[in-house]
């Protein structure tokens, strides 16, 4: 930035550089400052006619995602969090969960599958590993862009072997509210459960995820293991995973047991489908000021449509 | 009963007034700026607005009844507070949020009955803003009276605006509309009374 006379700093320049003010003490390290100087992916100020631009498949490492959009920093993404097994407070879960121990940590697959099995983080280790950058776009009208390592969920799936049966795969948290202080919370049927139909389990977006930035998953990040499925509002890729089994009827999962009216099995990204009491059509990512269009399916539109072709998306949410 | 009315220095006042503001900077100092800026200005904002609205709501009843005479002076300051809270409340959302940018705005204003009501509350108060001063009030007369008991429909729809909002633990928002509700049933009643 400091090459351009100042007689060439446009008004819209100067809008960005306020945009990266908020920016500007989180970023964490050389490659961050240098995505953000190339930051300037222009928030539309109209309405735009449902975006759906094509993507790749987002295993591309690197300052941004496959869009262009820069990584939201390390100090955000492990600094705000929605996890209400800890607290509802986003900004605090990082503290309440300081020293929540990870370790041993063992997730029975079972169910509808060939070979049950207990597996211990160690065996985890030895899948294969992935590093991807996803759009983490939460149901509330906020995203993060987050660089994720860990194994696709095909990986672990197969060697299980599910039966022909099997048709869903139903995740389960920790429930222990020794560790997980918010489990005390009376509105919520604790564990927190999760579900996904097996084809989309098996798509090879759908990831466990071990680490962040390279690093080991922290607590308030659903360490030791959590699932990240980016086409899906946040609250789908369940956290600190204790459970993964195998059905042939769909799981309930906690949001729709709270409010079956409000939150469906399917929870894909939709800016065309409204939430009952909002609208889907814009977000904030973290960090930035205004508004960005939502993108259907969060962006993974080639990747996953053909899953859903012949749905009625609004009916099933 | 003018003339014998206790008197208590201003500042502390407008020490509560300020109340908010200092607690949140505080909040800032120890914990340091949040990583949701946007989302903890509002909040911050809404929360204020709030309870100072009913702190000022709350004012006539604890003169009138337990004859704290002292803090008559209050309501008005309390009130504007309130109102000016609600007001950067507003713009955080307009301006910080949503970049001014109306169409989002207004799909999302309109998508959410939550907005809706708060945006009840803020046209209510704009009025009641500008009309706070006491030139307003003398030129305005009687109807000045009228003009204001507004503040109620505009508190009931900042504490459905709260209700609505929350996900699924509505302690707060209830405790808030239910001394709304039982305030202005008091003031209907000493109306009542007045008018017999
Ligand atoms: C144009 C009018 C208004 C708009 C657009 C608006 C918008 C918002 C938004 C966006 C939130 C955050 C929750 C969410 O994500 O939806 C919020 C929270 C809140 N607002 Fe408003 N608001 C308005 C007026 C008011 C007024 C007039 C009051 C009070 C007198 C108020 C009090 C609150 C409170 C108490 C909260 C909750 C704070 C918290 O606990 O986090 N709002 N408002």
């Amino acid at each position: 930035m400091s090459h351009i006379p100042s007689s060439e700093i446009t008004p819209e320049q100067l809008f960005w550089q306020r945009r990266r003010m908020f920016g500007l003490p989180m970023i964490a390290g050389a490659s961050a400052v240098l995505a953000a100087c190339g930051s300037a992916a222009p928030v539309s100020q109209e309405l735009p006619a449902a975006p759906e631009a094509p993507t790749t498949t987002g295993a591309v490492v690197g300052p941004s995602d496959e869009l262009g959009n820069t990584l939201t920093p390390y100090e955000t993404v492990t600094g705000y969090n929605n996890y209400y097994e800890f607290t509802t407070d986003k900004e605090r879960v990082k503290d309440v969960a300081a020293g929540f121990v990870t370790s041993p940590w063992n997730v029975v697959v079972d169910g509808l599958v060939a070979k049950p099995r207990t597996f211990g983080l160690e065996d985890l280790q030895a899948l294969q590993a992935a590093e991807r950058i996803y759009r983490l776009r939460c149901v509330e009208g906020w995203s993060m862009v987050v660089p994720w390592s860990g194994f696709p969920l095909h990986a672990l799936l197969k060697l299980v072997e599910p039966t022909a049966t099997a048709k869903y795969v139903r995740f389960e948290t920790l429930n222990d509210v020794t560790r997980m202080p918010g489990q005390s919370e009376p509105w919520y049927q604790w564990p927190y459960v999760e579900g996904l139909r097996l084809d989309e389990a098996m798509n090879d977006l759908t990831l466990m995820a071990t680490g962040v930035y390279g690093k080991p998953l922290p607590a308030q990040n659903g360490a030791p293991l959590r699932l990240v499925v980016p086409w899906k509002y946040g609250f789908k890729s369940i956290k600190a995973v204790v459970r993964i089994t195998l059905t042939d009827t769909q799981p309930t999962s906690l949001w729709m047991a709270a409010a079956p009216d409000e939150y469906g099995f399917f929870a894909n990204v939709n800016p065309r489908v409204d939430h009952p009491r909002w609208s889907q059509a814009d977000e904030r990512r973290i960090g930035e000021l205004g508004r960005r269009p939502t993108l259907v399916f969060n962006g993974y539109k080639d990747q996953v449509a053909s899953m859903y072709t012949g749905m009625d998306l609004r009916k099933f949410y | 009963m003018t003339a014998t009315r206790p008197r208590l220095p201003t500042y502390i006042v407008l020490l509560l007034c300020v109340a908010p503001f200092l607690w949140y900077s505080g909040v800032v100092i120890i914990r340091g700026v949040p990583r949701d800026p946007i989302a903890a200005l509002t909040s911050w904002s809404g929360t204020a607005s709030l309870l100072l609205l009913v702190a000022s709501l709350a004012i006539t009843p604890l003169v009138r009844r337990a004859g704290l005479k002292a803090i008559a002076p209050w309501r008005r300051p309390l009130g504007v507070s309130a109102g000016l809270y609600a007001l950067a409340h507003t713009l955080v959302y307009l301006g910080l949020d949503y970049g001014w940018a109306w169409s989002f705005i207004w799909v999302n204003i309109s998508s959410k009955r939550h907005l809706i009501v708060g945006t009840v509350s803020m046209a209510l108060f704009i009025p009641l803003l500008i009309t706070s001063t006491r030139g307003w009030q003398q030129r305005l007369g009687a109807r000045w009276r009228k003009l204001h008991f507004l503040v109620y429909p505009a508190a009931i729809a900042a504490g459905l605006h709260f209700l609505w909002l929350v996900k699924t633990d509505i302690r707060w928002p209830v405790v808030c509309l239910v001394a709304i509700g039982v305030l202005f049933a008091l003031r209907l009643r000493r109306r009542a009374i007045a008018s017999r």
